[in-house]
Protein backbone atom coordinates (compact mmCIF):
# COMPACT_ATOMS: atom_id res chain seq x y z
CA UNK A 1 0.00 0.00 0.00
CA UNK A 2 2.96 2.05 0.83
CA UNK A 3 4.45 1.23 -2.46
CA UNK A 4 2.66 3.69 -4.61
CA UNK A 5 4.76 6.81 -4.85
CA UNK A 6 3.13 9.65 -6.75
CA UNK A 7 5.89 12.44 -8.19
CA UNK A 8 5.48 15.51 -9.73
CA UNK A 9 7.62 18.73 -10.47
CA UNK A 10 7.96 22.06 -8.49
CA UNK A 11 9.18 24.91 -8.66
CA UNK A 12 11.38 26.05 -5.37
CA UNK A 13 9.72 29.63 -4.27
CA UNK A 14 12.51 29.81 -1.82
CA UNK A 15 15.00 31.72 -3.36
CA UNK A 16 15.77 33.81 -6.65
CA UNK A 17 17.43 30.61 -8.20
CA UNK A 18 13.94 28.68 -8.73
CA UNK A 19 14.87 25.12 -8.68
CA UNK A 20 12.92 22.73 -10.31
CA UNK A 21 12.10 20.18 -8.08
CA UNK A 22 11.15 16.52 -8.64
CA UNK A 23 9.08 15.19 -5.59
CA UNK A 24 8.31 11.67 -4.86
CA UNK A 25 5.81 11.05 -3.03
CA UNK A 26 4.88 8.16 -0.79
CA UNK A 27 5.30 7.10 3.00
CA UNK A 28 8.13 10.26 2.72
CA UNK A 29 8.68 12.83 0.70
CA UNK A 30 11.90 12.58 -1.34
CA UNK A 31 13.10 15.25 -3.13
CA UNK A 32 15.47 15.67 -6.15
CA UNK A 33 16.65 18.75 -8.28
CA UNK A 34 17.51 20.96 -4.92
CA UNK A 35 20.91 22.33 -4.13
CA UNK A 36 20.47 23.15 -0.99
CA UNK A 37 18.58 22.05 2.64
CA UNK A 38 16.20 25.03 2.26
CA UNK A 39 14.95 23.46 -1.13
CA UNK A 40 14.52 20.46 0.73
CA UNK A 41 12.25 21.53 3.26
CA UNK A 42 10.54 23.59 0.97
CA UNK A 43 10.07 20.44 -1.34
CA UNK A 44 8.90 18.49 1.71
CA UNK A 45 6.21 20.65 2.61
CA UNK A 46 5.20 21.45 -0.93
CA UNK A 47 4.80 17.53 -1.45
CA UNK A 48 2.87 16.77 2.16
CA UNK A 49 1.05 20.35 1.47
CA UNK A 50 1.51 22.98 -0.47
CA UNK A 51 0.43 26.23 1.67
CA UNK A 52 -0.56 29.23 0.35
CA UNK A 53 -1.43 33.05 1.26
CA UNK A 54 -4.75 33.71 -0.18
CA UNK A 55 -5.65 37.35 -1.10
CA UNK A 56 -8.74 38.67 -3.34
CA UNK A 57 -11.39 41.33 -2.49
CA UNK A 58 -15.20 41.67 -0.89
CA UNK A 59 -17.49 44.08 -1.44
CA UNK A 60 -17.87 47.28 0.88
CA UNK A 61 -20.23 49.72 1.51
CA UNK A 62 -19.73 53.81 1.68
CA UNK A 63 -16.10 53.84 1.20
CA UNK A 64 -13.60 55.52 -1.55
CA UNK A 65 -13.67 52.11 -3.55
CA UNK A 66 -16.21 49.39 -4.23
CA UNK A 67 -14.00 46.66 -2.99
CA UNK A 68 -11.99 46.12 0.21
CA UNK A 69 -8.34 44.35 -0.29
CA UNK A 70 -8.94 41.20 1.96
CA UNK A 71 -6.44 37.97 2.96
CA UNK A 72 -5.90 35.00 4.90
CA UNK A 73 -4.09 35.92 7.75
CA UNK A 74 -1.95 32.52 7.69
CA UNK A 75 -1.07 30.68 4.68
CA UNK A 76 -3.54 27.74 4.02
CA UNK A 77 -3.49 24.60 2.04
CA UNK A 78 -3.47 24.87 -1.34
CA UNK A 79 -6.11 22.56 -2.39
CA UNK A 80 -8.74 24.48 0.50
CA UNK A 81 -8.28 28.09 -1.75
CA UNK A 82 -10.94 27.15 -3.95
CA UNK A 83 -13.47 26.67 -0.95
CA UNK A 84 -11.83 30.05 0.66
CA UNK A 85 -12.71 32.27 -2.39
CA UNK A 86 -16.17 30.30 -2.32
CA UNK A 87 -17.02 31.52 1.78
CA UNK A 88 -15.56 35.04 1.02
CA UNK A 89 -17.89 35.41 -2.48
CA UNK A 90 -20.90 37.79 -1.46
CA UNK A 91 -19.36 39.11 1.49
CA UNK A 92 -20.53 42.62 1.78
CA UNK A 93 -19.03 44.83 4.91
CA UNK A 94 -19.33 48.41 5.77
CA UNK A 95 -16.71 51.14 6.06
CA UNK A 96 -14.79 52.06 8.37
CA UNK A 97 -12.57 49.58 8.28
CA UNK A 98 -9.50 49.23 9.93
CA UNK A 99 -6.17 47.43 8.25
CA UNK A 100 -5.71 43.88 10.05
CA UNK A 101 -10.15 43.90 11.14
CA UNK A 102 -11.13 40.40 11.02
CA UNK A 103 -13.52 39.81 8.54
CA UNK A 104 -14.29 36.73 8.35
CA UNK A 105 -13.19 33.98 11.62
CA UNK A 106 -12.39 30.32 10.61
CA UNK A 107 -12.92 31.19 7.31
CA UNK A 108 -14.01 27.76 5.50
CA UNK A 109 -13.05 25.59 8.44
CA UNK A 110 -9.48 26.35 7.96
CA UNK A 111 -9.13 27.77 11.38
CA UNK A 112 -7.39 30.91 9.44
CA UNK A 113 -8.92 33.90 9.49
CA UNK A 114 -9.90 36.58 6.52
CA UNK A 115 -8.29 39.88 7.24
CA UNK A 116 -8.41 43.50 5.77
CA UNK A 117 -5.10 44.88 4.03
CA UNK A 118 -6.44 48.30 4.72
CA UNK A 119 -7.86 50.64 6.15
CA UNK A 120 -11.35 52.55 4.31
CA UNK A 121 -12.56 55.10 5.88
CA UNK A 122 -16.60 55.86 5.54
CA UNK A 123 -17.44 57.76 2.47
CA UNK A 124 -21.30 59.67 2.61
CA UNK B 1 11.13 78.40 -0.52
CA UNK B 2 11.08 74.39 0.70
CA UNK B 3 14.20 72.57 1.11
CA UNK B 4 12.82 69.57 -1.29
CA UNK B 5 10.03 68.82 -3.10
CA UNK B 6 9.01 65.69 -4.20
CA UNK B 7 6.84 64.32 -6.91
CA UNK B 8 4.89 60.49 -6.90
CA UNK B 9 3.38 59.38 -3.47
CA UNK B 10 3.98 55.92 -3.75
CA UNK B 11 6.43 53.87 -1.85
CA UNK B 12 9.66 55.68 -3.39
CA UNK B 13 8.20 59.08 -3.34
CA UNK B 14 6.96 58.28 0.33
CA UNK B 15 10.03 56.75 1.62
CA UNK B 16 12.41 59.50 0.30
CA UNK B 17 10.40 62.07 1.53
CA UNK B 18 10.08 60.68 5.15
CA UNK B 19 13.67 60.31 5.32
CA UNK B 20 14.03 64.27 4.29
CA UNK B 21 11.77 64.70 7.04
CA UNK B 22 13.38 62.85 9.51
CA UNK B 23 16.81 64.87 8.54
CA UNK B 24 14.81 67.93 9.60
CA UNK B 25 14.30 69.20 6.50
CA UNK B 26 11.25 71.20 4.69
CA UNK B 27 9.59 68.68 2.41
CA UNK B 28 6.34 68.73 0.33
CA UNK B 29 5.23 65.50 -1.49
CA UNK B 30 3.11 66.25 -4.41
CA UNK B 31 0.70 63.17 -5.28
CA UNK B 32 -1.72 63.54 -8.13
CA UNK B 33 -3.97 60.69 -7.10
CA UNK B 34 -6.73 61.32 -4.28
CA UNK B 35 -4.51 58.47 -2.26
CA UNK B 36 -1.06 57.54 -1.06
CA UNK B 37 0.39 54.37 -1.75
CA UNK B 38 0.68 54.14 -5.45
CA UNK B 39 0.71 51.28 -7.80
CA UNK B 40 0.44 48.96 -4.28
CA UNK B 41 -2.87 49.78 -3.31
CA UNK B 42 -3.84 47.41 -6.45
CA UNK B 43 -1.26 44.86 -5.69
CA UNK B 44 -3.61 43.06 -3.12
CA UNK B 45 -1.03 39.81 -3.69
CA UNK B 46 1.50 38.91 -0.41
CA UNK B 47 5.29 39.14 -1.21
CA UNK B 48 6.70 42.00 -0.38
CA UNK B 49 8.83 43.46 2.55
CA UNK B 50 10.62 40.19 2.79
CA UNK B 51 13.76 42.05 2.51
CA UNK B 52 13.20 44.94 4.22
CA UNK B 53 11.17 43.62 6.59
CA UNK B 54 11.74 40.03 6.95
CA UNK B 55 8.50 39.37 6.43
CA UNK B 56 5.67 38.87 3.46
CA UNK B 57 3.30 41.31 3.45
CA UNK B 58 0.82 42.59 0.32
CA UNK B 59 1.44 45.95 -1.34
CA UNK B 60 -1.83 47.68 0.65
CA UNK B 61 0.29 46.96 3.48
CA UNK B 62 3.81 47.87 2.66
CA UNK B 63 1.99 51.26 1.59
CA UNK B 64 0.70 51.90 4.62
CA UNK B 65 4.51 51.16 6.56
CA UNK B 66 5.54 54.31 4.46
CA UNK B 67 2.44 56.32 4.45
CA UNK B 68 2.45 56.39 7.90
CA UNK B 69 6.01 57.22 8.72
CA UNK B 70 5.39 60.27 6.26
CA UNK B 71 2.76 61.61 8.46
CA UNK B 72 4.58 60.65 11.89
CA UNK B 73 7.93 62.59 10.24
CA UNK B 74 5.59 65.93 9.16
CA UNK B 75 6.49 65.79 5.67
CA UNK B 76 3.65 68.30 3.69
CA UNK B 77 1.26 65.90 1.78
CA UNK B 78 -0.43 68.08 -0.86
CA UNK B 79 -2.75 65.08 -2.73
CA UNK B 80 -4.69 65.42 -5.87
CA UNK B 81 -2.04 68.10 -6.95
CA UNK B 82 -0.67 67.53 -10.12
CA UNK B 83 3.06 69.11 -11.88
CA UNK B 84 2.56 70.92 -14.30
CA UNK B 85 5.98 72.00 -15.16
CA UNK B 86 9.34 72.62 -13.15
CA UNK B 87 11.63 74.79 -13.92
CA UNK B 88 15.17 75.60 -12.76
CA UNK B 89 15.65 79.50 -11.88
CA UNK B 90 19.99 79.88 -10.85
CA UNK B 91 19.72 77.86 -7.52
CA UNK B 92 16.43 77.15 -7.11
CA UNK B 93 13.25 75.12 -9.04
CA UNK B 94 9.84 76.58 -9.50
CA UNK B 95 7.13 74.30 -9.48
CA UNK B 96 3.46 74.53 -10.92
CA UNK B 97 1.00 72.39 -10.01
CA UNK B 98 -2.65 71.99 -10.56
CA UNK B 99 -5.21 71.01 -7.82
CA UNK B 100 -8.92 71.29 -6.70
CA UNK B 101 -8.48 74.60 -5.59
CA UNK B 102 -6.97 76.11 -8.86
CA UNK B 103 -2.90 76.60 -10.08
CA UNK B 104 -0.19 76.89 -7.14
CA UNK B 105 3.79 77.57 -7.57
CA UNK B 106 6.18 76.21 -5.48
CA UNK B 107 9.57 77.31 -4.83
CA UNK B 108 12.06 74.77 -3.92
CA UNK B 109 15.89 74.33 -3.55
CA UNK B 110 15.85 70.56 -4.70
CA UNK B 111 13.30 68.18 -6.52
CA UNK B 112 13.01 64.67 -6.59
CA UNK B 113 11.02 62.64 -8.83
CA UNK B 114 9.12 59.54 -7.76
CA UNK B 115 7.04 59.05 -11.08
CA UNK B 116 7.86 55.62 -11.20
CA UNK B 117 6.79 53.88 -14.88
CA UNK B 118 4.12 52.96 -17.00
CA UNK B 119 2.97 49.84 -19.24
CA UNK B 120 4.10 48.89 -22.51
CA UNK B 121 1.04 49.32 -25.26
CA UNK B 122 0.19 47.42 -27.87
CA UNK B 123 0.65 50.18 -30.13
CA UNK B 124 4.64 49.46 -28.78
CA UNK B 125 4.59 45.83 -29.79
CA UNK B 126 2.99 45.83 -33.28
CA UNK B 127 -0.02 43.70 -32.95
CA UNK B 128 -2.10 43.55 -36.02
CA UNK B 129 -5.28 43.06 -36.60
CA UNK B 130 -9.14 45.55 -36.00
CA UNK B 131 -9.18 47.69 -33.15
CA UNK B 132 -12.04 46.46 -31.37
CA UNK B 133 -12.65 47.02 -27.41
CA UNK B 134 -11.43 45.03 -24.62
CA UNK B 135 -7.87 45.07 -24.98
CA UNK B 136 -6.24 45.96 -21.55
CA UNK B 137 -2.68 46.37 -20.22
CA UNK B 138 -2.36 44.25 -16.96
CA UNK B 139 -1.70 46.66 -14.64
CA UNK B 140 -5.15 48.20 -15.79
CA UNK B 141 -6.98 45.01 -15.17
CA UNK B 142 -5.35 44.42 -11.77
CA UNK B 143 -7.38 48.16 -10.73
CA UNK B 144 -10.24 46.99 -12.50
CA UNK B 145 -10.55 43.86 -10.63
CA UNK B 146 -8.93 44.97 -7.13
CA UNK B 147 -10.10 48.29 -6.62
CA UNK B 148 -13.53 48.66 -8.51
CA UNK B 149 -14.76 45.06 -8.61
CA UNK B 150 -14.92 44.85 -12.32
CA UNK B 151 -13.89 41.86 -14.68
CA UNK B 152 -12.55 42.46 -18.16
CA UNK B 153 -14.28 39.88 -19.45
CA UNK B 154 -15.56 36.13 -19.53
CA UNK B 155 -12.51 34.35 -21.86
CA UNK B 156 -9.15 36.04 -21.54
CA UNK B 157 -5.87 35.92 -23.25
CA UNK B 158 -2.81 37.25 -21.76
CA UNK B 159 0.15 38.08 -24.01
CA UNK B 160 3.12 37.82 -21.93
CA UNK B 161 4.87 35.69 -19.63
CA UNK B 162 6.08 38.65 -17.12
CA UNK B 163 5.16 38.86 -13.33
CA UNK B 164 1.90 41.40 -13.86
CA UNK B 165 0.04 38.93 -16.26
CA UNK B 166 1.06 35.91 -14.05
CA UNK B 167 -0.37 37.65 -10.92
CA UNK B 168 -3.25 38.81 -12.92
CA UNK B 169 -4.05 35.37 -14.31
CA UNK B 170 -4.76 34.10 -10.50
CA UNK B 171 -6.86 36.72 -9.47
CA UNK B 172 -8.75 35.98 -12.82
CA UNK B 173 -8.91 32.47 -12.46
CA UNK B 174 -9.67 32.98 -8.51
CA UNK B 175 -12.66 35.06 -9.63
CA UNK B 176 -14.15 32.35 -11.41
CA UNK B 177 -13.97 33.47 -15.19
CA UNK B 178 -14.47 31.32 -17.65
CA UNK B 179 -11.28 30.58 -19.52
CA UNK B 180 -7.80 32.03 -19.42
CA UNK B 181 -4.29 31.09 -21.55
CA UNK B 182 -1.20 32.68 -21.59
CA UNK B 183 0.61 32.80 -24.48
CA UNK B 184 4.59 34.10 -24.66
CA UNK B 185 7.83 34.51 -26.77
CA UNK B 186 10.21 32.95 -24.41
CA UNK B 187 10.63 29.14 -23.90
CA UNK B 188 9.51 29.87 -19.92
CA UNK B 189 8.09 32.40 -18.01
CA UNK B 190 10.09 35.89 -18.34
CA UNK B 191 8.97 36.66 -14.46
CA UNK B 192 10.35 35.32 -11.68
CA UNK B 193 9.67 31.62 -10.85
CA UNK B 194 7.80 32.18 -7.84
CA UNK B 195 5.38 33.69 -9.81
CA UNK B 196 5.04 30.62 -12.04
CA UNK B 197 4.60 28.14 -9.54
CA UNK B 198 2.20 29.97 -7.41
CA UNK B 199 -0.09 31.70 -10.09
CA UNK B 200 -0.09 29.56 -13.20
CA UNK B 201 1.20 26.04 -12.08
CA UNK B 202 -0.69 25.91 -8.97
CA UNK B 203 -3.59 25.90 -10.30
CA UNK B 204 -3.04 24.55 -13.88
CA UNK B 205 -3.71 27.80 -15.84
CA UNK B 206 -3.07 26.94 -19.36
CA UNK B 207 -0.09 28.58 -21.01
CA UNK B 208 1.70 28.12 -24.53
CA UNK B 209 5.72 29.07 -24.59
CA UNK B 210 7.15 30.63 -27.88
CA UNK B 211 3.55 31.49 -29.13
CA UNK B 212 2.53 35.04 -29.61
CA UNK B 213 -0.74 37.50 -30.61
CA UNK B 214 0.11 38.08 -34.22
CA UNK B 215 -3.63 40.15 -34.80
CA UNK B 216 -6.44 40.74 -32.35
CA UNK B 217 -9.79 40.67 -34.11
CA UNK B 218 -13.76 41.79 -33.59
CA UNK B 219 -15.99 44.68 -34.96
CA UNK B 220 -16.34 46.32 -31.98
CA UNK B 221 -15.58 44.19 -29.14
CA UNK B 222 -12.56 41.36 -29.36
CA UNK B 223 -13.97 38.14 -30.77
CA UNK B 224 -10.63 36.25 -31.42
CA UNK B 225 -6.98 36.36 -31.63
CA UNK B 226 -4.77 34.84 -33.96
CA UNK B 227 -2.13 32.50 -32.46
CA UNK B 228 0.98 31.80 -34.34
CA UNK B 229 4.18 30.16 -32.92
CA UNK B 230 7.52 31.52 -32.66
CA UNK B 231 10.96 30.11 -33.42
CA UNK B 232 13.65 31.36 -31.09
CA UNK B 233 14.31 34.19 -32.59
CA UNK B 234 10.71 35.03 -32.17
CA UNK B 235 10.17 35.37 -35.99
CA UNK B 236 6.45 33.53 -36.57
CA UNK B 237 6.61 29.84 -37.94
CA UNK B 238 4.21 29.40 -41.36
CA UNK B 239 1.58 27.35 -40.79
CA UNK B 240 0.96 27.61 -37.15
CA UNK B 241 -1.76 30.31 -37.06
CA UNK B 242 -4.62 29.57 -35.30
CA UNK B 243 -8.01 31.55 -34.31
CA UNK B 244 -8.96 31.47 -30.53
CA UNK B 245 -11.76 32.90 -29.34
CA UNK B 246 -11.80 35.08 -26.54
CA UNK B 247 -13.73 38.01 -25.79
CA UNK B 248 -10.71 40.10 -23.95
CA UNK B 249 -6.57 40.37 -24.36
CA UNK B 250 -4.62 41.82 -21.60
CA UNK B 251 -0.57 42.57 -22.46
CA UNK B 252 1.77 41.88 -19.89
CA UNK B 253 4.81 42.89 -22.25
CA UNK B 254 6.95 45.05 -19.66
CA UNK B 255 7.40 48.45 -17.80
CA UNK B 256 8.89 51.40 -18.74
CA UNK B 257 10.66 54.04 -16.42
CA UNK B 258 8.39 57.34 -16.91
CA UNK B 259 11.33 59.84 -17.97
CA UNK B 260 9.59 61.92 -20.29
CA UNK B 261 9.24 64.82 -17.53
CA UNK B 262 12.51 64.36 -16.19
CA UNK B 263 13.55 64.94 -20.31
CA UNK B 264 11.68 68.29 -20.55
CA UNK B 265 13.36 69.61 -17.78
CA UNK B 266 16.79 68.77 -19.73
CA UNK B 267 17.95 65.49 -18.04
CA UNK B 268 19.40 63.06 -19.93
CA UNK B 269 18.44 59.46 -20.08
CA UNK B 270 20.18 56.29 -20.68
CA UNK B 271 19.10 54.12 -23.74
CA UNK B 272 19.68 50.30 -21.70
CA UNK B 273 17.29 51.08 -18.76
CA UNK B 274 15.35 54.14 -20.63
CA UNK B 275 15.93 55.86 -17.05
CA UNK B 276 17.13 59.26 -16.31
CA UNK B 277 21.35 59.11 -15.82
CA UNK B 278 22.31 59.31 -12.49
CA UNK B 279 24.89 59.13 -10.30
CA UNK B 280 25.44 56.90 -6.93
CA UNK B 281 23.07 59.33 -5.28
CA UNK B 282 20.30 58.87 -7.78
CA UNK B 283 21.19 62.79 -8.58
CA UNK B 284 20.99 63.20 -12.21
CA UNK B 285 22.59 64.98 -14.97
CA UNK B 286 20.88 68.21 -12.97
CA UNK B 287 22.39 69.61 -10.29
CA UNK B 288 19.65 69.40 -7.31
CA UNK B 289 17.41 67.19 -9.24
CA UNK B 290 16.93 63.21 -8.09
CA UNK B 291 15.30 60.55 -8.82
CA UNK B 292 14.19 57.21 -6.78
CA UNK B 293 12.53 53.92 -7.15
CA UNK B 294 11.31 52.57 -10.84
CA UNK B 295 11.63 56.07 -12.81
CA UNK B 296 15.62 55.28 -12.71
CA UNK B 297 14.92 51.04 -13.47
CA UNK B 298 12.32 48.64 -13.24
CA UNK B 299 13.04 47.19 -9.78
CA UNK B 300 11.85 42.92 -9.29
CA UNK B 301 11.16 43.85 -5.90
CA UNK B 302 9.46 47.02 -4.29
CA UNK B 303 11.95 46.53 -1.44
CA UNK B 304 14.80 47.61 -3.97
CA UNK B 305 12.87 50.18 -5.46
CA UNK B 306 12.38 51.54 -1.79
CA UNK B 307 16.63 50.69 -0.86
CA UNK B 308 17.04 53.76 -3.79
CA UNK B 309 15.28 56.15 -1.88
CA UNK B 310 17.24 55.81 1.34
CA UNK B 311 20.35 56.16 -0.99
CA UNK B 312 19.01 59.76 -2.48
CA UNK B 313 17.82 60.84 0.79
CA UNK B 314 21.64 60.95 1.53
CA UNK B 315 22.38 62.52 -1.82
CA UNK B 316 19.93 65.37 -0.91
CA UNK B 317 21.63 66.02 2.30
CA UNK B 318 24.66 66.67 0.48
CA UNK B 319 23.38 68.28 -2.08
CA UNK B 320 21.65 70.96 0.64
CA UNK B 321 24.81 71.16 2.44
CA UNK B 322 27.05 71.47 -0.02
CA UNK B 323 29.51 69.00 0.86
CA UNK B 324 30.21 67.83 -2.41
CA UNK B 325 30.38 69.97 -5.33
CA UNK B 326 28.85 68.10 -8.12
CA UNK B 327 30.91 65.84 -10.08
CA UNK B 328 29.79 63.63 -12.50
CA UNK B 329 33.12 61.37 -11.86
CA UNK B 330 33.39 57.91 -13.47
CA UNK B 331 31.47 56.14 -16.03
CA UNK B 332 29.92 52.95 -15.05
CA UNK B 333 28.56 50.26 -18.05
CA UNK B 334 26.94 47.00 -19.21
CA UNK B 335 29.76 45.10 -20.39
CA UNK B 336 29.58 41.36 -21.95
CA UNK B 337 26.54 39.57 -21.22
CA UNK B 338 25.10 43.18 -18.92
CA UNK B 339 21.50 44.70 -20.11
CA UNK B 340 21.67 47.69 -17.71
CA UNK B 341 23.61 49.10 -14.99
CA UNK B 342 22.83 51.82 -12.55
CA UNK B 343 24.37 54.29 -11.59
CA UNK B 344 25.71 55.69 -14.76
CA UNK B 345 28.24 57.60 -13.37
CA UNK B 346 29.76 57.44 -10.15
CA UNK B 347 32.06 60.33 -7.93
CA UNK B 348 34.44 58.55 -6.54
CA UNK B 349 36.16 60.81 -4.59
CA UNK B 350 33.17 60.91 -1.46
CA UNK B 351 32.08 57.98 0.36
CA UNK B 352 33.59 54.83 0.64
CA UNK B 353 30.90 52.08 -1.24
CA UNK B 354 28.59 52.31 -3.30
CA UNK B 355 25.80 50.29 -4.74
CA UNK B 356 25.76 49.45 -7.86
CA UNK B 357 22.60 47.43 -10.09
CA UNK B 358 22.74 45.50 -12.93
CA UNK B 359 20.84 43.14 -14.59
CA UNK B 360 22.19 40.18 -16.72
CA UNK B 361 21.69 39.09 -20.06
CA UNK B 362 21.95 35.30 -19.01
CA UNK B 363 21.28 32.37 -17.20
CA UNK B 364 24.37 31.14 -15.91
CA UNK B 365 25.22 29.38 -12.11
CA UNK B 366 27.98 30.56 -10.40
CA UNK B 367 29.25 33.39 -12.59
CA UNK B 368 31.72 35.71 -12.04
CA UNK B 369 31.30 39.39 -12.32
CA UNK B 370 34.27 41.74 -13.22
CA UNK B 371 34.32 45.32 -12.58
CA UNK B 372 36.62 46.25 -15.54
CA UNK B 373 38.77 49.38 -16.51
CA UNK B 374 39.89 48.10 -20.40
CA UNK B 375 41.23 44.41 -19.72
CA UNK B 376 42.07 44.69 -16.39
CA UNK B 377 39.90 43.70 -13.80
CA UNK B 378 39.51 45.84 -10.58
CA UNK B 379 37.53 43.64 -8.67
CA UNK B 380 35.65 40.32 -9.11
CA UNK B 381 32.12 39.54 -7.46
CA UNK B 382 30.93 35.87 -7.16
CA UNK B 383 26.88 35.48 -7.23
CA UNK B 384 25.36 31.70 -6.65
CA UNK B 385 23.11 32.44 -9.78
CA UNK B 386 22.04 35.02 -11.79
CA UNK B 387 19.27 35.32 -14.79
CA UNK B 388 17.58 37.99 -17.00
CA UNK B 389 14.37 38.07 -14.79
CA UNK B 390 16.28 39.17 -11.44
CA UNK B 391 18.20 42.63 -10.69
CA UNK B 392 21.45 42.02 -8.92
CA UNK B 393 23.20 44.39 -6.86
CA UNK B 394 26.66 44.14 -5.64
CA UNK B 395 28.57 46.90 -3.72
CA UNK B 396 32.11 48.48 -5.23
CA UNK B 397 34.88 49.59 -3.33
CA UNK B 398 35.48 53.42 -4.31
CA UNK B 399 39.00 53.03 -3.73
CA UNK B 400 39.21 50.68 -7.29
CA UNK B 401 37.79 53.20 -9.61
CA UNK B 402 40.60 56.29 -8.80
CA UNK B 403 42.01 57.45 -11.73
CA UNK B 404 39.74 55.73 -14.30
CA UNK B 405 37.16 57.13 -16.73
CA UNK B 406 35.09 54.47 -17.95
CA UNK B 407 34.46 51.04 -15.58
CA UNK B 408 32.30 47.99 -17.24
CA UNK B 409 30.86 45.35 -15.39
CA UNK B 410 30.89 42.01 -17.42
CA UNK B 411 29.14 38.46 -16.28
CA UNK B 412 30.99 35.45 -16.98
Amino acid sequence: MSDEVEEREALCIRCPKGCRLVLKIGEEVIVEGNQCKIGEDYGKQEGREPKRIVPTTIKIKDAKWPRLPVRTEESISLDRVKDVMGAVEGVVVEAPIEKGEIIINNVAGTSVSIIAERDMEKIR
Amino acid sequence: MKDVVVIGGGPSGLAVSSELAKKEYDVVLLERNDELGGLLQQCIHDGFGTILFGESMSGPEFADIFTSRARDEGVEIKLEAYVKSVKKKGHHFNITTVTPGGIEELKAKSVVYAIGCRERNQFEIKIGGTRPAGVYTAGTVQRLVNLHGILPGKDVVILGGGDVGMIVARHLFLEGINSTLMVYPEEFFSGLPRNAQQCILDFDIPYRPRTIVRNILGDKKVKSVELVEVDEDWAPIKGTEERYSCDSVILSVGLVPYSEKLEDLGGKVDKNTSGPIVNEYFETTIDGVFSVGNLIQIFDYVDDAVKTSFIAADGVEKYLEKESEKNLGIKLKPGDNVMTVTPQRVDETTGEKFSAFFRPDIEKENPKIEILSGDDVLERHVKRYVRPSMLEEISISKDILSGEEEVIIDVR
